[in-house]
């Protein structure tokens, strides 16, 4: 089942393990490198010490561009497989009509979460809030939502710092994206792209709920809310 | 009587000011263009401390959240079109025809034009701040749709969008006269393969500019007229065609600000430790070709939060960076191995632009990767990273060519002690500054605004306002020094560092024709090889 799919946090931290890594041990060999070099073949150390070696190292070079090449080809590789992780739980998720489906709506300068019907005669719940205030996105642990952005006015930017994951907002196309929210608890969510005055305000909650706690949540929000 | 003054040889000036302004001789045309450079660099400095006072701790203190946007728009907008991009160009332009033996640059009155052009354009854009709604405040980018008139409205916006179509122009029209010269007025000997390091990176600089500028050129004018009218890029398919377009110039343009200042510390290495440039046909290839080639083939990575563009195409090509630039790492420490290193502060510079760029090249790889960059994209983590490539790197490169070749501009040293001074507290400031941003951009701070709220981030955004002030002191003693040496002149004589390429076989500073004499070329270190035939004839 889907349900057991990777959320976007476990996916990232370990790309982003291996990354840190590379660039790490990069850094300590070319900074060690280069200090060495400065300290080591000082002028003065032996005026009469004429600078030596050759000018070029045509097959050392060529063999060191070969091994460039491996680190790139590598790191595209691991790049490729954890984008596909992120891609492919939208896809599945989209494939599946029994997933939840969350509209989010961005407008200057506020969120606003929609549940539409998934089956006919079902209430559309409305997630609001007055502008300053965060709205709450309701959501289940540990399953799969999808979700379809859509802009009213300017490009916003969906962005979950704690789930390592953001998606443009635009006023011209639908965009969707799955994702899984990996334990209960309340995860900020802020506007990423710049949107004019007060961007920096527009917040939203994500609330994930455990599984049977949200279907409570949702049932009561679809039912008991007179129209 | 009334005929003799015409055929006067040399004829006062009528008027100095005039005459300096409509000079046609390229090293004129530079000196000014980097004079422009570094006023706008101050008033760039000044909205970024303004910007880090704000942060300094959460909530509003000193500008309200409008001015704030302002303060970011303008410091990017500054910083990149007026500051770093035309730096890059004032040493292309000064130097390309000396490195090449040319006598003047091609098609003079079209680098003056291209001068003038871009001041009027600078100063429109900061004509913004007189305006009543203040100056542009849609980000560096522009983007559209929040750009448009109704999302945006007043004069500062249309004033940004003016500026920034001159100012563009201006440095498009610079960057052809450098590349014509490179290509077309080279000195008898002087072949594309014997060419100064630094020349290169200028002939790979201006290629990419040759199509990158035109599109933001174009795009501006797009922009203003689709505020006026209607719907370019606020109806469908508009706010990504803004993205897609800009961009096409937006990731070129990232290293039009950096190759030349890699020529830059090409040239200042090679002096600095009495060699060659070490790996010369890979550098060219890899910097001015490869490097050149891949940067309009990248541009997608801007967007890959957008879920609009093919982000593997676009992962694969910027991680092909790694090639280039590891490439460009290797020629440059390969040429420093086992020389005569001499601890001037131009090297010194130099050793630190390369160490600190590392961090903004290695975390230019970390957003490379879509996975990484969907957290990354937006926030404080982008921020330190082209700050540590734009700030660390391309500025210490540029003192470093500013140490280096100042005594070729003027005649005269710029002070040594004053500038390893400067350097140690801009090394202090600028890792204060710029290395905790990654922290805040990892915990989930964004860019571009103006309070934080109560997230625990007052530390480390206090830590990196404090690094701003020590910036700022590291510019303010490089102004001391300026000052006291252009007063209490050192002279420095035409060689003083024992330069590898033809600037250093003229006098300091030049003639208007640049070269009495020209010495043989046989490499692309002409003066190396005399020095070498001298010193082995007793041999």
């Amino acid at each position: 089942m889907i349900a057991a799919a990777t959320d976007t946090r476990t996916n990232y931290d370990t790309l982003a393990a291996i990354y840190l890594w590379v660039a790490g041990v990069v850094f300590a060999i070319i900074a060690l490198a280069v200090l060495w070099i400065v300290v080591r073949y000082p002028s003065g150390r032996d005026p009469a010490r004429s600078p030596s070696g050759p000018v070029d190292a045509h097959r050392t070079e060529a063999v060191y561009a070969v091994g460039l090449a491996v680190v790139a080809a590598v790191l595209i590789g691991l790049t490729f497989h954890h984008q596909d992780q992120v891609d492919d739980l939208t896809t599945v998720a989209a494939e599946n009509p029994a997933t939840l489906r969350v509209d989010v709506i961005g407008a200057q300068w506020q969120w606003r979460f929609r549940y539409p019907a998934q089956r006919p005669g079902q209430r559309v719940v409305e997630q609001t809030a007055p502008e300053g205030t965060p709205p709450e996105l309701v959501v289940p642990v540990g399953r799969p939502v999808l979700f379809s952005g859509r802009s009213q006015d300017v490009v916003h930017d969906f962005w979950i710092p704690d789930l390592k994951f953001q998606r443009g907002i635009w006023p011209d196309h639908t965009e969707r994206w799955a994702l899984v929210f990996p334990h209960p608890g309340r995860f900020t969510g802020v506007c990423a792209w710049f949107c004019g005055l007060y961007h920096q305000n527009m917040h939203f909650v994500a609330v994930a709920l455990p599984a049977a706690a949200f279907d409570r949540w949702l049932a009561r929000e679809r039912g008991g809310r007179a129209a | 009587m009334s005929v003799a003054p015409r055929l006067a040889p040399n004829p006062p000036p009528a008027a100095p000011l005039i005459d300096s302004m409509i000079s046609v001789d390229h090293k004129a045309i530079a000196r000014r263009l980097l004079a422009f450079a570094l006023l706008f660099f101050l008033a760039g400095g000044v909205m970024a401390l303004l910007m880090r006072t704000e942060l300094a701790e959460p909530g509003l203190q000193i500008v309200s959240t409008q001015t704030y946007n302002a303060l970011f728009t303008m410091h990017g907008s500054t910083m990149i079109y007026l500051v770093i991009t035309p730096l890059a160009l004032a040493l292309g332009l000064y130097l390309v025809p000396l490195q090449v033996g040319a006598s003047r640059v091609a098609a003079p009155r079209v680098a003056l034009a291209g001068l003038w052009i871009f001041v009027l354009g600078g100063l429109i854009m900061q004509a913004g701040w007189l305006t009543v709604g203040g100056p542009g405040r849609a980000t560096w980018i522009g983007v559209a749709p929040l750009s448009e008139f109704q999302r945006t409205p007043g004069a500062g916006q249309d004033f940004w969008i003016i500026g920034v179509l001159l100012a563009t122009l201006g440095e498009w029209l610079i960057g052809m006269c450098v590349l014509a010269t490179a290509l077309g007025r080279r000195a008898p000997g002087m072949t594309l393969m014997r060419m100064a390091p630094f020349t290169w990176t200028m002939v790979g600089t201006t290629l990419m500019m040759i199509f990158a500028f035109p599109v933001l050129i174009v795009l501006m004018g797009l922009l203003f007229y689709d505020r006026r009218n209607c719907c370019l890029f606020d109806g469908p398919q508009g706010p990504l065609t803004y993205q897609e377009l800009f961009w096409f110039y937006g990731h070129p343009v990232v290293y039009v600000m950096f190759f030349p200042f890699v020529g830059a510390v090409a040239e200042v290495f090679s002096a600095f430790s009495g060699r060659r440039l070490f790996g010369y046909a890979f550098f060219v290839a890899s910097t001015a070709l490869l490097f050149a080639a891949l940067s309009s083939s990248v541009w997608g990575h801007h967007l890959f939060t957008s879920g609009r563009i093919n982000a593997k195409y676009f992962a694969l090509t910027s991680h092909g960076i790694i090639l280039a630039a590891g490439l460009e790492y290797f020629d440059l420490i390969g040429t420093l191995w086992r020389g005569r290193i001499r601890w001037t502060a131009a090297l010194l510079f130099g050793v630190v632009f390369l160490v600190q760029f590392l961090i903004g090249g290695l975390s230019g790889i970390w957003v490379a990767s879509p996975t990484l960059d969907f957290n990354a994209n937006n926030s404080y983590v982008v921020v330190g990273h082209f700050h540590y490539t734009l700030f660390a790197g391309s500025v210490f490169g540029a003192f470093a060519a500013i140490f280096y070749w100042f005594p070729k501009w003027t005649g005269a040293f710029l002070r040594e002690g004053l500038g390893k001074l400067q350097l140690v507290i801009m090394f202090v400031g600028t890792n204060m500054t710029f290395a905790p941003m990654f922290a805040l951009g990892e915990d989930g701070m964004t860019r571009r605004i103006a309070n934080y709220g109560s997230r625990g981030w007052e530390t480390l955004n206090t830590i990196a306002t404090v690094g701003s002030y020590i910036i700022a002191l590291g510019i303010l003693v490089f102004l001391v020094n300026l000052y006291v040496s252009l007063r209490r002149r050192r002279p420095a004589g035409d060689d003083p560092w024992s330069g590898p390429s033809l600037e250093w076989a003229t006098s300091s500073p030049p003639p208007p024709h640049n070269f009495d004499v020209l010495p043989p070329v046989r490499s692309f270190a002409p003066l190396l090889d005399a020095r070498e035939a001298v010193e082995g004839a007793p041999a």
